[in-house]
Protein backbone atom coordinates (compact mmCIF):
# COMPACT_ATOMS: atom_id res chain seq x y z
CA UNK A 1 0.00 0.00 0.00
CA UNK A 2 2.76 2.41 0.94
CA UNK A 3 4.71 1.53 -2.23
CA UNK A 4 1.67 2.40 -4.35
CA UNK A 5 1.27 5.76 -2.64
CA UNK A 6 4.96 6.60 -3.08
CA UNK A 7 4.91 5.60 -6.77
CA UNK A 8 1.80 7.68 -7.45
CA UNK A 9 3.31 10.63 -5.55
CA UNK A 10 6.44 10.55 -7.69
CA UNK A 11 4.42 10.21 -10.92
CA UNK A 12 2.26 13.24 -10.03
CA UNK A 13 5.38 15.18 -9.01
CA UNK A 14 6.95 14.42 -12.43
CA UNK A 15 3.95 15.86 -14.26
CA UNK A 16 3.78 18.97 -12.03
CA UNK A 17 7.49 19.72 -12.39
CA UNK A 18 7.35 19.17 -16.17
CA UNK A 19 4.48 21.66 -16.49
CA UNK A 20 6.41 24.15 -14.34
CA UNK A 21 9.53 23.73 -16.52
CA UNK A 22 7.66 24.22 -19.78
CA UNK A 23 5.77 27.32 -18.60
CA UNK A 24 8.64 28.96 -16.67
CA UNK A 25 9.42 32.60 -17.39
CA UNK A 26 13.13 32.59 -16.64
CA UNK A 27 15.71 30.16 -18.03
CA UNK A 28 17.60 29.79 -14.76
CA UNK A 29 14.43 28.95 -12.84
CA UNK A 30 13.66 26.31 -15.47
CA UNK A 31 17.09 24.75 -14.96
CA UNK A 32 16.67 24.57 -11.17
CA UNK A 33 13.30 22.94 -11.81
CA UNK A 34 15.05 20.51 -14.19
CA UNK A 35 17.31 19.48 -11.31
CA UNK A 36 14.26 18.72 -9.16
CA UNK A 37 12.67 16.91 -12.10
CA UNK A 38 15.72 14.66 -12.41
CA UNK A 39 15.55 13.79 -8.70
CA UNK A 40 11.86 13.04 -9.06
CA UNK A 41 12.47 10.76 -12.08
CA UNK A 42 15.14 9.00 -10.05
CA UNK A 43 12.61 8.43 -7.26
CA UNK A 44 10.19 7.01 -9.80
CA UNK A 45 12.81 4.51 -10.99
CA UNK A 46 13.58 3.60 -7.38
CA UNK A 47 9.94 2.88 -6.59
CA UNK A 48 9.75 0.69 -9.70
CA UNK A 49 12.58 -1.38 -8.21
CA UNK A 50 15.20 -0.19 -10.71
CA UNK A 51 17.84 0.93 -8.24
CA UNK A 52 20.80 0.92 -10.63
CA UNK A 53 18.95 3.22 -13.02
CA UNK A 54 18.01 5.68 -10.27
CA UNK A 55 21.67 6.03 -9.25
CA UNK A 56 22.79 6.43 -12.88
CA UNK A 57 20.07 9.07 -13.43
CA UNK A 58 21.41 11.18 -10.56
CA UNK A 59 25.03 10.85 -11.75
CA UNK A 60 24.25 11.79 -15.36
CA UNK A 61 21.98 14.69 -14.44
CA UNK A 62 24.63 16.20 -12.16
CA UNK A 63 26.76 16.71 -15.29
CA UNK A 64 23.89 17.87 -17.49
CA UNK A 65 22.61 20.48 -15.00
CA UNK A 66 26.16 21.78 -14.46
CA UNK A 67 26.54 22.15 -18.23
CA UNK A 68 23.22 24.02 -18.51
CA UNK A 69 24.24 26.37 -15.69
CA UNK A 70 27.58 27.00 -17.39
CA UNK A 71 25.92 27.87 -20.69
CA UNK A 72 23.23 30.14 -19.22
CA UNK A 73 25.50 32.05 -16.84
CA UNK A 74 28.27 32.77 -19.33
CA UNK A 75 26.01 33.97 -22.14
CA UNK A 76 23.36 36.65 -22.30
CA UNK A 77 20.00 35.17 -23.15
CA UNK A 78 17.09 37.34 -24.11
CA UNK A 79 13.59 36.34 -23.12
CA UNK A 80 10.94 36.99 -25.70
CA UNK A 81 7.32 37.68 -24.68
CA UNK A 82 4.96 34.75 -24.91
CA UNK A 83 3.17 34.07 -28.17
CA UNK A 84 -0.43 33.22 -27.29
CA UNK A 85 -1.29 31.85 -30.74
CA UNK A 86 1.43 29.23 -30.38
CA UNK A 87 0.20 28.40 -26.85
CA UNK A 88 -3.36 27.81 -28.04
CA UNK A 89 -2.20 25.78 -31.04
CA UNK A 90 0.09 23.67 -28.84
CA UNK A 91 -2.66 23.08 -26.27
CA UNK A 92 -5.12 21.91 -28.95
CA UNK A 93 -2.51 19.70 -30.66
CA UNK A 94 -1.17 17.97 -27.56
CA UNK A 95 -4.61 17.72 -25.95
CA UNK A 96 -5.90 15.92 -29.03
CA UNK A 97 -2.93 13.54 -28.95
CA UNK A 98 -3.43 12.86 -25.21
CA UNK A 99 -7.15 12.20 -25.55
CA UNK A 100 -6.62 9.96 -28.61
CA UNK A 101 -4.12 7.73 -26.84
CA UNK A 102 -5.89 7.67 -23.46
CA UNK A 103 -9.35 6.84 -24.82
CA UNK A 104 -8.04 3.94 -26.90
CA UNK A 105 -6.26 2.24 -23.98
CA UNK A 106 -7.39 -1.31 -23.45
CA UNK A 107 -6.81 -3.74 -20.63
CA UNK A 108 -3.03 -3.86 -20.30
CA UNK A 109 -2.62 -5.99 -17.18
CA UNK A 110 -0.97 -5.25 -13.87
CA UNK A 111 2.52 -4.39 -12.83
CA UNK A 112 4.39 -7.18 -11.09
CA UNK A 113 6.70 -6.10 -8.28
CA UNK A 114 10.32 -6.96 -9.02
CA UNK A 115 13.61 -5.61 -7.74
CA UNK A 116 16.51 -5.97 -10.15
CA UNK A 117 20.13 -6.37 -9.16
CA UNK A 118 23.28 -5.15 -10.85
CA UNK A 119 24.48 -8.68 -11.66
CA UNK A 120 21.61 -9.33 -14.05
CA UNK A 121 21.96 -5.92 -15.65
CA UNK A 122 25.67 -6.32 -16.27
CA UNK A 123 25.24 -9.85 -17.62
CA UNK A 124 22.58 -8.60 -20.01
CA UNK A 125 24.62 -5.54 -20.95
CA UNK A 126 27.84 -7.39 -21.73
CA UNK A 127 26.47 -10.56 -23.32
CA UNK A 128 23.15 -9.92 -25.03
CA UNK A 129 23.42 -6.22 -25.87
CA UNK A 130 27.16 -5.79 -26.37
CA UNK A 131 26.80 -4.50 -29.94
CA UNK A 132 24.18 -1.92 -28.91
CA UNK A 133 26.34 -0.79 -26.02
CA UNK A 134 29.32 -0.38 -28.34
CA UNK A 135 27.27 1.63 -30.83
CA UNK A 136 26.04 3.92 -28.05
CA UNK A 137 29.62 4.41 -26.83
CA UNK A 138 30.74 5.33 -30.36
CA UNK A 139 27.82 7.79 -30.50
CA UNK A 140 28.99 9.42 -27.24
CA UNK A 141 32.56 9.69 -28.57
CA UNK A 142 31.36 11.22 -31.84
CA UNK A 143 29.13 13.74 -30.05
CA UNK A 144 32.04 14.81 -27.81
CA UNK A 145 34.44 15.21 -30.75
CA UNK A 146 31.80 16.96 -32.86
CA UNK A 147 30.95 19.48 -30.16
CA UNK A 148 34.65 20.21 -29.62
CA UNK A 149 35.06 20.69 -33.37
CA UNK A 150 32.09 23.06 -33.53
CA UNK A 151 33.13 25.19 -30.58
CA UNK A 152 36.78 25.78 -31.51
CA UNK A 153 35.95 27.11 -34.96
CA UNK A 154 36.22 30.90 -35.29
CA UNK A 155 33.26 32.46 -37.16
CA UNK B 1 -0.11 -3.53 -7.68
CA UNK B 2 -1.04 -0.56 -9.81
CA UNK B 3 -2.62 -1.34 -13.21
CA UNK B 4 -0.47 -0.47 -16.19
CA UNK B 5 -3.12 1.87 -17.59
CA UNK B 6 -2.41 4.38 -14.82
CA UNK B 7 1.31 4.38 -15.62
CA UNK B 8 0.53 4.70 -19.34
CA UNK B 9 -1.73 7.69 -18.72
CA UNK B 10 1.06 9.36 -16.74
CA UNK B 11 3.59 8.54 -19.48
CA UNK B 12 1.36 10.01 -22.20
CA UNK B 13 0.78 13.08 -20.01
CA UNK B 14 4.52 13.68 -19.54
CA UNK B 15 5.17 13.13 -23.25
CA UNK B 16 2.41 15.57 -24.19
CA UNK B 17 3.78 18.20 -21.79
CA UNK B 18 7.17 17.88 -23.51
CA UNK B 19 5.57 18.10 -26.94
CA UNK B 20 3.65 21.21 -25.83
CA UNK B 21 6.97 22.77 -24.85
CA UNK B 22 8.42 21.96 -28.26
CA UNK B 23 5.46 23.56 -30.02
CA UNK B 24 4.82 26.58 -27.80
CA UNK B 25 8.26 27.91 -26.85
CA UNK B 26 10.63 29.58 -29.29
CA UNK B 27 13.65 29.74 -27.01
CA UNK B 28 16.23 27.09 -27.89
CA UNK B 29 17.00 26.15 -24.27
CA UNK B 30 13.34 25.50 -23.53
CA UNK B 31 13.15 23.25 -26.60
CA UNK B 32 16.12 21.23 -25.30
CA UNK B 33 14.49 20.98 -21.86
CA UNK B 34 11.23 19.70 -23.41
CA UNK B 35 13.22 17.11 -25.38
CA UNK B 36 14.70 15.89 -22.10
CA UNK B 37 11.22 15.65 -20.54
CA UNK B 38 10.02 13.52 -23.48
CA UNK B 39 13.01 11.16 -23.34
CA UNK B 40 12.71 10.73 -19.55
CA UNK B 41 9.04 9.80 -19.98
CA UNK B 42 10.14 7.17 -22.50
CA UNK B 43 12.56 5.69 -19.96
CA UNK B 44 9.84 5.37 -17.30
CA UNK B 45 7.54 3.66 -19.79
CA UNK B 46 10.25 1.18 -20.87
CA UNK B 47 10.90 0.15 -17.26
CA UNK B 48 7.19 -0.30 -16.48
CA UNK B 49 6.61 -2.33 -19.67
CA UNK B 50 9.47 -4.68 -18.89
CA UNK B 51 8.03 -5.14 -15.40
CA UNK B 52 4.68 -6.12 -16.87
CA UNK B 53 5.65 -8.36 -19.80
CA UNK B 54 8.37 -10.48 -18.19
CA UNK B 55 10.30 -10.09 -14.99
CA UNK B 56 13.50 -9.24 -16.79
CA UNK B 57 15.93 -6.33 -16.91
CA UNK B 58 15.71 -5.71 -20.67
CA UNK B 59 13.65 -2.56 -20.20
CA UNK B 60 16.15 -1.20 -17.70
CA UNK B 61 19.03 -1.81 -20.10
CA UNK B 62 17.20 0.11 -22.82
CA UNK B 63 16.31 2.90 -20.38
CA UNK B 64 20.05 3.10 -19.65
CA UNK B 65 20.69 3.51 -23.38
CA UNK B 66 18.04 6.24 -23.48
CA UNK B 67 19.89 8.01 -20.63
CA UNK B 68 23.12 7.93 -22.63
CA UNK B 69 21.18 9.31 -25.62
CA UNK B 70 19.95 12.20 -23.43
CA UNK B 71 23.56 12.91 -22.49
CA UNK B 72 24.89 13.09 -26.05
CA UNK B 73 21.79 14.99 -27.17
CA UNK B 74 22.19 17.75 -24.59
CA UNK B 75 25.94 17.97 -25.29
CA UNK B 76 25.49 18.59 -29.01
CA UNK B 77 22.44 20.82 -28.52
CA UNK B 78 24.05 23.12 -25.99
CA UNK B 79 27.22 23.35 -28.05
CA UNK B 80 25.21 24.39 -31.10
CA UNK B 81 23.39 26.91 -28.90
CA UNK B 82 26.66 28.47 -27.73
CA UNK B 83 27.85 28.59 -31.35
CA UNK B 84 24.61 30.31 -32.43
CA UNK B 85 24.84 32.83 -29.60
CA UNK B 86 28.41 33.60 -30.61
CA UNK B 87 27.85 33.99 -34.35
CA UNK B 88 24.24 35.13 -34.79
CA UNK B 89 23.72 36.83 -31.37
CA UNK B 90 20.30 35.27 -30.92
CA UNK B 91 18.66 32.31 -29.25
CA UNK B 92 15.31 32.68 -30.94
CA UNK B 93 14.99 29.94 -33.50
CA UNK B 94 12.67 31.99 -35.71
CA UNK B 95 15.37 34.61 -36.33
CA UNK B 96 17.73 32.10 -37.90
CA UNK B 97 16.91 32.36 -41.57
CA UNK B 98 20.37 32.07 -43.07
CA UNK B 99 20.13 28.42 -44.10
CA UNK B 100 16.42 28.41 -44.86
CA UNK B 101 16.52 28.74 -48.65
Amino acid sequence: MLEKIILLFFLVLDIVLAVLIVTAKDVRRAIILLMMFAVSISGTYFSFGARFLSAIQLIIYAGIVAFYFFVTTTTTIKNKPKDSVRYIFGLIFTGALFLTIVTTLDNLGKLTPYVSNIKEISESLFSKYTATFGIILILLLISTLGSLNIIRRKE
Amino acid sequence: MIPLEVITVFFVGLFCVGMFGMVARKNAIFMLLSLEIMLNALGIFLVSLSRQIDKSVNGEVFAFFVLLLILSNSTVGLTLLVFLLRTCKTNNLEDLTTLRW
